[in-house]
């Protein structure tokens, strides 16, 4: 799988097998950053991966059987369970619910484009809609304590689609479900309760971000012109559930409106045509038909941004409705049509299917012949229009053979040592614990824009040498993802970068490899070091968030210097005296403490706010199990 | 504006008057299947502006069946 999922290799996955981090020194970043910004899907990954470590089964089967297959399985089941549900008599159409929430071309790019925690909490949004569907017929506690449940769970895998489902849900009481005699209760069992389980539920990583907080969003991440320069979509495209990247899903390149996948909106609105007068065919109400519409009609106009009719509305709530901001990229509204088609699609074609059936009574199959033609039309028009190109990104891939090769050399290296890639961290790059891996664009944020342009000079070699960056790699581009011109392929900006490296006088390359180039740079400073050479510095990594480091010979006003992204919640503190060192922000870039007299020291350097993230764990892990424990008391109660 | 433009909301005001959802729906339905072969001719234009009509026309469905549902409630 490509895209956005990444590839581990098994020697990865023991770095990532550990309790939720606040600090993050090698998945996201290879200097080391705030681990806050998305705790709630690492958590995730971690877990997964402690999975692999504990039970000794490969990362290959556990990422497919935990990450790769759920979605698309539960975003089957999940919509064929709603319709299922809330239509009983019309089982049949519940499949085409499934099959349409489950194949259109929103979901399917977001799934082959890796996208797999954005893919999960789309799946899941029929199932908790229903449960939410319930509780509005039933106000209780138990359907409360189970929809924030699930809510939770849709949290941990993208907190956006809980901001989404919370608008579906509002949309949902105030057009269907408002009654003003119970207001106060449906505030309380469908809103206040399910937050509430929400928040404790998640406290682990919102209790450090209240308590230290960072910014976690990236820059101009909530800024206007982001917003504008990501509105690829237009309305005829949301209307007609086509993903404006459909097929070949690279960034920046729109498809032209393929006028056939109208005929879906046609038939989804058509349902209009069967609100019931007097003997309905349906065992809903005309408003919850009639929501459905106005969600497919709402997730189109939101999800074409900032392009006309009215892209000044669009861009109004983006700048001034409260959380819009968090959704510059407008294709995520895809999700309200989806749902709506999945349920109103199915409503109309069993509606017109009744009434034929009424009207030309020995045509007693009327329901399977309109239910196979409507599935060889939907697989018409996504095979028709995808030119085989989605699915050629689920075959097999073998990594190539010098990325092997590459991963052996540096994991034979013990020394702690980064590795810094040019254009970008390739898919199958080796990092660990030891070796974490860093691409260019991370160190023009961290040291200097310009750092590319000026490698020949030695402050560049002792920028390199003091941020422990051993290796630099230009890659072989297996899967065309960086060299490219006009989306296609193109090596000539590899060649550039290769031949500028070549000058460089303290680079060495590495003669064993082809394909890749690989550099490399001589002394380079370990993980904790010292101005002082007589200094002798060992350390232990209990965790990445904790170290015990020991410092022998160390002399008055000595530097040591740890060598990962300042951050003032690094303290340090001499386990001897209890004394706690003033971390100083070192070369603008480095955590450093000065020795305060001649000795031996043993240091504790730990992340404060990991001690938040413990606080968190134990108030969610307790909020769980009480929660888990008051469903089966309320359940043996009934 | 454009001569489309102004057909478009002379059939609005039209339907607003007969105040009939099944109308809205009827012209909705019907601006996005004239929409289908204007997009296959590459004539984006047109094509582009009907599917925004039956959008219009849509919503118009909806806020006139709400009233109507709500009237007879």
């Amino acid at each position: 799988m490509g895209g956005d999922w990444r590839f581990f290799w098994q020697d990865n996955i023991s770095a990532l097998a550990h309790a939720p981090s606040a600090w993050d020194p090698v998945l996201n970043s290879g200097f080391g950053t705030s681990g806050l910004s998305i705790m709630w899907l690492d958590s995730y990954l971690q877990l997964t991966a402690s999975l692999s470590i504990l039970l000794h089964i490969p990362w290959f089967w556990i990422s497919l059987i935990f990450w790769i297959l759920p979605p698309i399985i539960i975003a089957f089941l999940s919509a064929f369970f709603l319709f299922k549900n809330i239509f009983p008599l019309q089982k049949n159409y519940a499949f085409l619910s499934g099959i349409i929430y489950a194949s259109n071309t929103y979901f399917l790019l977001v799934f082959s484009g890796g996208q797999l925690g954005v893919s999960f909490a789309y799946a899941l949004i029929p199932f908790i809609f229903y449960g939410f569907y319930c509780s509005f017929k039933n106000l209780s506690l138990q359907n409360s304590l189970i929809c924030g449940l699930f809510l939770a769970i849709l949290m941990l895998f993208d907190p956006r689609f809980v901001i989404l489902f919370l608008g579906i849900l509002t949309l949902y009481w105030l057009f269907v479900s408002f009654e003003k005699r119970v207001f106060g209760r449906q505030i309380f069992y469908i809103f206040i309760i399910p937050l509430g389980i929400v928040f404790l539920l998640h406290l682990f990583w919102i209790l450090p971000l209240l308590l230290a907080p960072k910014n976690v969003l990236p820059q101009n991440f909530t800024s206007t012109n982001e917003f504008i320069f990501f509105s690829f979509t237009d309305f005829s495209h949301s209307l007609a559930l086509l993903h404006p990247n459909w097929p070949d899903n690279m960034f920046g390149k729109v498809s032209f409106m393929k006028g056939e996948f109208l005929l879906l909106p046609i038939i989804a609105f058509s349902s209009l045509f069967f609100l019931s007068k007097k003997k309905s065919l349906l065992p809903v109400s005309n408003r919850f038909i009639l929501f459905f519409v106005l969600l497919g009609l709402l997730g189109s106009f939101l999800a074409k941004g900032a392009n006309e009719p009215f892209k000044q509305l669009n861009i109004f709530l983006f700048d001034y409705f409260p959380a819009m901001s968090l959704f510059r990229d407008a294709t995520k509204f895809y999700l309200f049509v989806a749902l709506s088609y999945a349920i109103l699609i199915p409503i109309a074609l069993f509606s017109f299917a009744t009434i034929l059936q009424r009207r030309f009574k020995q045509f007693s199959s009327v329901h399977v012949v309109i239910s196979l033609t409507f599935i060889l039309l939907w697989f018409a028009l996504l095979i028709g229009s995808s030119q085989g190109k989605v699915i050629s990104k689920f075959y097999p891939k073998v990594v190539p053979q010098e990325y092997q090769q590459l991963r052996d050399t540096i994991a034979a290296d013990t020394d702690f040592a980064r590795t810094l890639w040019i254009p970008s961290v390739q898919r199958y790059a080796y990092s660990s614990t030891n070796h974490p891996a860093m691409g260019i664009k991370e160190l023009e944020k961290v040291v200097d824009k310009d750092i590319q342009k000026k490698l020949t000079s030695t402050e560049s070699a002792r920028i390199f040498k003091n941020m422990s960056i051993r290796y630099v790699i230009v890659p072989f581009d297996s899967e065309k993802e960086f060299f490219t011109k006009n989306n296609e392929y193109n090596t000539d900006g590899r060649d550039k970068i290769v031949n500028q490296l070549k000058k460089v006088s303290w680079l060495k390359q590495n003669s064993n490899f082809h394909q890749i180039s690989l550099f490399t740079v001589a002394n380079t400073k370990d993980h904790f070091w010292s101005s002082n050479k007589n200094a002798k510095i060992t350390y232990e990594q209990s965790s990445p968030t904790y170290y015990t480091v020991s410092v022998k010979n160390a002399r008055k006003d000595d530097r040591i210097v740890f060598s990962e992204q300042y951050d003032p919640q690094w303290h340090f503190v001499a386990q001897a005296t209890n004394e706690k060192l003033s971390n100083m922000r070192y070369e603008h870039i480095f955590n450093s403490i000065v020795i305060p007299d001649n000795g031996d020291y043993i240091l504790t350097v730990s992340y404060k706010t990991q001690e938040f993230v413990g606080i968190g764990l134990f108030l969610s892990g307790s909020s769980l199990v009480t929660l888990l424990g008051a469903l089966i008391y309320l359940r043996r109660r009934r | 504006m454009k001569p489309q433009d102004i057909l478009f909301i002379i059939l609005l005001l039209v339907l607003i008057w007969k105040s009939n959802p099944k109308y809205f729906v009827i012209v909705a339905l019907f601006c996005l299947l004239a929409a289908i072969p204007l997009y296959q001719f590459w004539v984006f234009f047109t094509a582009e502006r009907l599917v925004w009509y039956a959008g219009a026309f849509l919503l118009g469905a909806i806020i006139f069946s709400s009233l109507t549902r709500d009237k007879k409630n």
